[in-house]
């Protein structure tokens, strides 16, 4: 998570897309990489031109910038564990072109891996895991994690999904959270894809969604479970109202101050904290300090929550006041305020598994596709009840593309989603429904990545499994 | 740790004991490890219980049913 720049993103004509991919790096066998693998990793990674990302508190390598041929830098960095590779990749203006700088960027990292004998895995299984290991020896050294009170954080070591950034619109927003959170449950039917974990076919398909569930139990209240892991138990009535639910919590995150994290001494909810002018407050270092709310807070705070549909909101600091902003919450107007006043505005759908090698393209067009068809996607959401898509979201990862929301099965829903998705990117005028065959042939054939992967595993055991799940290009 | 907090512990440690076909090793290892290294609360064990038996729940409901 890093601060926000002003750079203005909401004259886009059409929507542009960013991608967010994590997949796996193991060793030849299939057992994870150590503190010292990945450090061989980023050392043979990073090439001239490139920047090389240490951490300012423990000045361990945690990832790099890697220039690419269009002179643009993506970040790549570990995410908690250090067997987790991550991409974040600048929005585009198309998924040709962020399938072209994803394509460069992954190449870079595959000739990287397969010389220092490593697997870079297009499922995101762990098969061989941590038995009889200690977790700590393997989660990234960056100074966040040291900011964090979050006691089994290290449920997130052996996670990874493929997250897709979309353009929205200021009216947009509202609808956006509630019609993607309550399909999220579709998605997981679609590309649950992490069955296999410590030698074993689990009882999900997708093991992920479980680490976050039992994660969310480091939380203090309601309130901090429900930012970390689960569906809200209603749709979202206006903005103020999203922001009061994810903000109910005491501050999860310290803030930034160039670049540096910085926790306020006492507990404050972010409300809280943007109502008052000065609060004494530490830095890693253990130095005393103060904290001055500003606009770049509000941004970060607006992102705290981890939920499956979940906005960023940048605000125009030249439209936009602190005191302004808390006197709409307060009034409930933020969805009329927030008009004209944003620099950046999208859409992180983090509902996605990690794609099988050359499907990795699926989902964000099916979640392009779906944001840029919102008012038939509205539609699709209104045929069942939140508390039907609510049950959907919390069995999907078990029942797979068997699952049934109400009292029907999901395949049919899931058939119109696709093509509320492939009229979506259809207008759109860019080709880019041929992206979503993937998505169609699970829904032919009812088979998930998951179930693809269980039927290796059957067939030809952890070696063929292994194998199988390997990106060779 | 309070008498009420270690037999709500206990009680999560018999959870993970009596259902090792489900809940995977490393959840158990992280899970029990955090309790050794924070204290935890009555509410984080009270999430904890409920979390681990809706997921035994559901498991035996959806995927074995």
């Amino acid at each position: 998570m890093r601060e926000a720049k002003e750079v203005d993103l909401m004259n886009f004509k059409e929507r542009l897309v960013g991608l967010e991919f994590e997949n796996p790096l193991l060793r030849a066998d299939g057992t994870i990489i150590n503190q010292e693998d990945i450090q061989k990793f980023w050392n043979a990674f990073i090439k001239e031109g490139d920047e090389r990302d240490a951490d300012y508190l423990t000045g361990v390598l945690v990832g790099a910038k890697k220039k690419l041929s269009n002179g643009k830098f993506e970040s790549l960095n570990t995410d908690t564990g250090v067997t987790t590779l991550e991409m974040s990749l600048s929005p585009c203006k198309s998924l040709d072109e962020a399938k072209k700088n994803y394509d460069e960027v992954r190449t870079a990292v595959l000739g990287t891996a397969k010389k220092l004998g490593f697997r870079y895995l297009g499922y995101a299984i762990w098969p061989r895991t941590f038995v009889g290991k200690n977790p700590y020896d393997y989660k990234t050294k960056k100074s966040l994690y040291a900011a964090l009170n979050l006691p089994r954080h290290n449920l997130q070591l052996p996670i990874t999904a493929h997250q897709t950034g979309i353009s929205l619109r200021a009216d947009e927003v509202l609808s956006a959270i509630n019609t993607l959170q309550a399909l999220s449950g579709t998605i997981t039917c679609l590309s649950a894809n992490s069955p296999i974990f410590e030698d074993k076919i689990m009882p999900w398909k997708e093991t992920r969604l479980v680490n976050w569930n039992l994660t969310s139990t480091s939380a203090h209240s309601q309130g901090e479970m429900d930012i970390f892991a689960q569906m809200p138990s209603r749709p979202f009535t206006s903005l103020a109202d999203y922001f009061k639910y994810i903000w109910r919590t005491t501050l999860v995150l310290p803030m930034l101050r160039n670049g540096q994290w910085v926790k306020p001494n006492q507990k404050l909810t972010p409300i809280e904290y943007l109502k008052g002018t000065k609060w004494p407050a530490k830095d890693l270092f253990g130095k005393d300090t103060e904290l001055e709310p500003t606009l770049s807070d509000l941004n970060l705070l607006s992102i705290c929550s981890w939920m499956d549909a979940k906005p960023h909101l940048v605000f125009k600091s030249s439209a936009v006041t602190l005191n302004e902003f808390l006197k709409n919450l307060e009034a409930d107007t933020l969805d009329e305020y927030i008009k004209g006043r944003l620099v950046n505005c999208y859409m992180e759908y983090r509902i996605g598994g990690s794609s099988p090698a050359g499907e990795e393209l699926a989902l964000p067009a099916l979640s392009l596709g779906l944001v840029n068809n919102l008012k038939r996607a509205e539609k699709l959401v209104a045929k069942y009840s939140w508390a039907d898509w609510r049950k959907l979201r919390g069995n999907s990862y078990i029942t797979g593309m068997g699952g049934k929301i109400g009292n029907d099965d999901i395949v049919p829903v899931l058939q119109e989603l696709a093509e509320i998705a492939q009229e979506g990117l259809k207008m759109r005028s860019m080709g880019e429904e041929k992206y979503l065959e993937p998505v169609n042939t699970r829904i032919m054939e009812k088979k998930n990545p998951a179930d693809k992967c269980i039927e290796v595993f059957k067939e030809k055991g952890m070696g063929g499994l292994l194998d199988y799940v390997t990106y060779t290009k | 740790m309070p008498k009420t907090t270690v037999s709500k512990a206990k009680q999560v440690e018999e959870i993970l004991d009596n259902n090792r076909d489900i809940i995977p090793n490393f959840f158990r290892t992280v899970i029990l490890n955090s309790f050794q290294e924070h204290e935890p609360t009555k509410f984080e064990l009270d999430a904890v219980i409920k979390v681990l038996t809706d997921e035994i729940d559901k498991v035996k409901k959806y995927a074995r049913g």
